[in-house]
């Protein structure tokens, strides 16, 4: 009789245990979100020049400085699947080219740079604030770390991820036309524009998506440790790998629900 | 001011921190507006563990607590943290923003709490760091500060948020007489304002530099010693 029980135990620990992870995971991102929301209500007049200060900074770290990688990377793509197309003639599927990097390329590479940088970035240093002190002492003034730390973050990943995912998509369309544009018999500018604007609204989506995911997992990690050193680099890495799946399943939900 | 030690509510200008008995462990007391009490404590952990607990950073977590005479809730509570602005904790060992200069440190309640520009705001904190004799160490990061320098930065943040009840800790080492000298004037204009500015002291490192009105020693009573030896079990 035990050995039935042990074993229903066993499977049973095989769904729970990982169900009651991603449920508490999902029940700490979304207060995590809700009380970074509420804490736009407690900031003042001069606690607003250093939120905005923050906020340009971390666009900054999330956009301008992930470009050159994100960008290389993108116009890479773009020529190698030009020279594809080149080598073997198969012109026919230029179209099918141009959807799959507007919609999967381009948004992809920028998630993959981002969640390299920023997630583990946030993790990082919001942990080591957390074992600091640096949270508690802003509390102690009663300023609200949400509003001083997170909110920034959050704006700032946000508004970069969609900067970057416009660009990379832009860089590698780019890039694929460059490399075909002497057979404009086939493919021309206008066509390229046309895929452009009809992949804008998809790219924004994924960029806002993926910004979201990436600030708030990155920050759920950083405040929510255990205020050890030796839990620093251990949120880094699960927020990095929750961000991979998360940004995984955006790109599938997406595919599925603007097919 | 009275002293009683019937309950364990603590008053201070209208903040009261409701806690029990065995998280405070110190007598009640009532302050006035404009009194200076000090607290006796033993030890330079225990000062500024008397602080953290008088200002409830601990206990917030779990205990229901009173400020200015609204429910403050939780932690993290917009209550709770609207009336944190009236006070100002300068412990023995303060934190700071690592990645930030000591000045953008010592500027943060200050920013919070006024509309200042940025101009005006580092003349006040360049003023006050003069006068602790930190006035070359402004652009520095906190880290390369000794402990008494970044207790007096500490106490610098503190006195520039202007609050309505200040805690000062003990300093971790004996202080010169030019840096008492510097604290006193620092301190001057809230020891001045006695209408509006509370100090509660919780070292005896500090007596010689601030008057006080009334020493409670925590070491001598005895909740407080029970308190101690239940922590160590």
């Amino acid at each position: 009789m035990a050995k039935p029980l042990h074993a229903l135990g066993a499977v049973g620990d095989l769904i729970l245990v990982p169900l009651s992870a991603v449920v508490r995971d999902t029940l700490w991102v979304g207060e995590i979100f809700y009380r970074t929301l509420r804490s736009g209500r407690s900031i003042t007049h001069g606690s607003l020049r250093q939120l905005l200060h923050t906020t340009v900074l971390q666009v900054y770290f999330t956009g301008v400085q992930a470009l050159p990688v994100a960008g290389l990377l993108a116009i890479l793509s773009g020529i190698g699947l030009g020279w594809f197309v080149e080598e073997t003639g198969a012109f026919d599927l230029v179209p099918q080219f141009y959807a799959v990097l507007a919609h999967y390329v381009g948004p992809g590479l920028t998630a993959a740079v981002m969640v390299s940088r920023s997630a583990a970035a946030v993790a990082v240093e919001l942990g080591n604030m957390k074992v600091a002190g640096e949270t508690t002492m802003l509390s102690s003034f009663g300023i609200d770390p949400f509003a001083h730390l997170a909110l920034p973050r959050l704006l700032g990943i946000v508004i970069g991820s969609v900067a970057l995912c416009g660009l990379v998509t832009a860089l590698s369309l780019a890039a694929i036309f460059l490399v075909l544009k002497d057979h404009g018999a086939v493919w021309d500018i206008d066509s390229v524009l046309v895929i452009a604007s009809e992949s804008a609204s998809r790219v924004f989506v994924l960029g806002l998506l993926y910004g979201l995911v990436i600030a708030l997992i990155g920050i759920r990690h950083g405040l929510t440790l255990r205020p050890l050193y030796t839990e620093v680099p251990k949120a880094a890495s699960r927020a990095v790998v929750q961000c991979i799946v998360l940004c995984a399943l955006i790109t599938g939900l997406i595919h599925w629900t603007l097919l | 001011m009275t002293d009683s030690t019937e309950t364990n509510l603590l008053i201070c200008q209208g903040v009261e921190l409701q806690l029990d008995d065995e998280t405070l462990g110190l007598p009640a007391f009532r302050l006035e507006p404009g009194d200076r009490l000090g607290l006796r404590c033993p030890s330079v952990a225990s000062a500024d563990r008397a602080g953290s607990l008088l200002l409830g950073l601990e206990q917030l977590a779990t205990e229901r607590v009173t400020l200015f005479g609204q429910d403050a809730g939780r932690r993290g509570d917009p209550h709770l943290l609207r009336a944190r602005r009236r006070l100002a904790w300068a412990p023995c060992s303060p934190s700071f923003l690592a990645t930030v200069s000591l000045s953008d440190n010592v500027a943060i309640p200050l920013r919070d709490r006024s509309q200042l520009g940025s101009a005006m705001l580092r003349q006040r904190v360049d003023q006050a760091l003069a006068c602790l004799g930190l006035d070359h160490r402004g652009d520095e990061l906190p880290h390369a500060l000794t402990v008494t320098q970044r207790y007096l930065a500490g106490v610098a943040r503190a006195v520039l948020a202007a609050p309505e009840l200040l805690l000062l800790a003990t300093p971790p080492a004996a202080l010169t007489a030019d840096r008492q000298a510097g604290l006193e004037r620092l301190l001057r204009p809230l020891l001045a304002d006695r209408a509006t500015a509370i100090l509660l002291l919780v070292a005896r490192g500090l007596f010689p530099v601030v008057d006080v009105d009334n020493i409670i020693d925590v070491a001598s009573h005895p909740r407080s010693t029970a308190m101690s030896e239940g922590r160590r079990r």
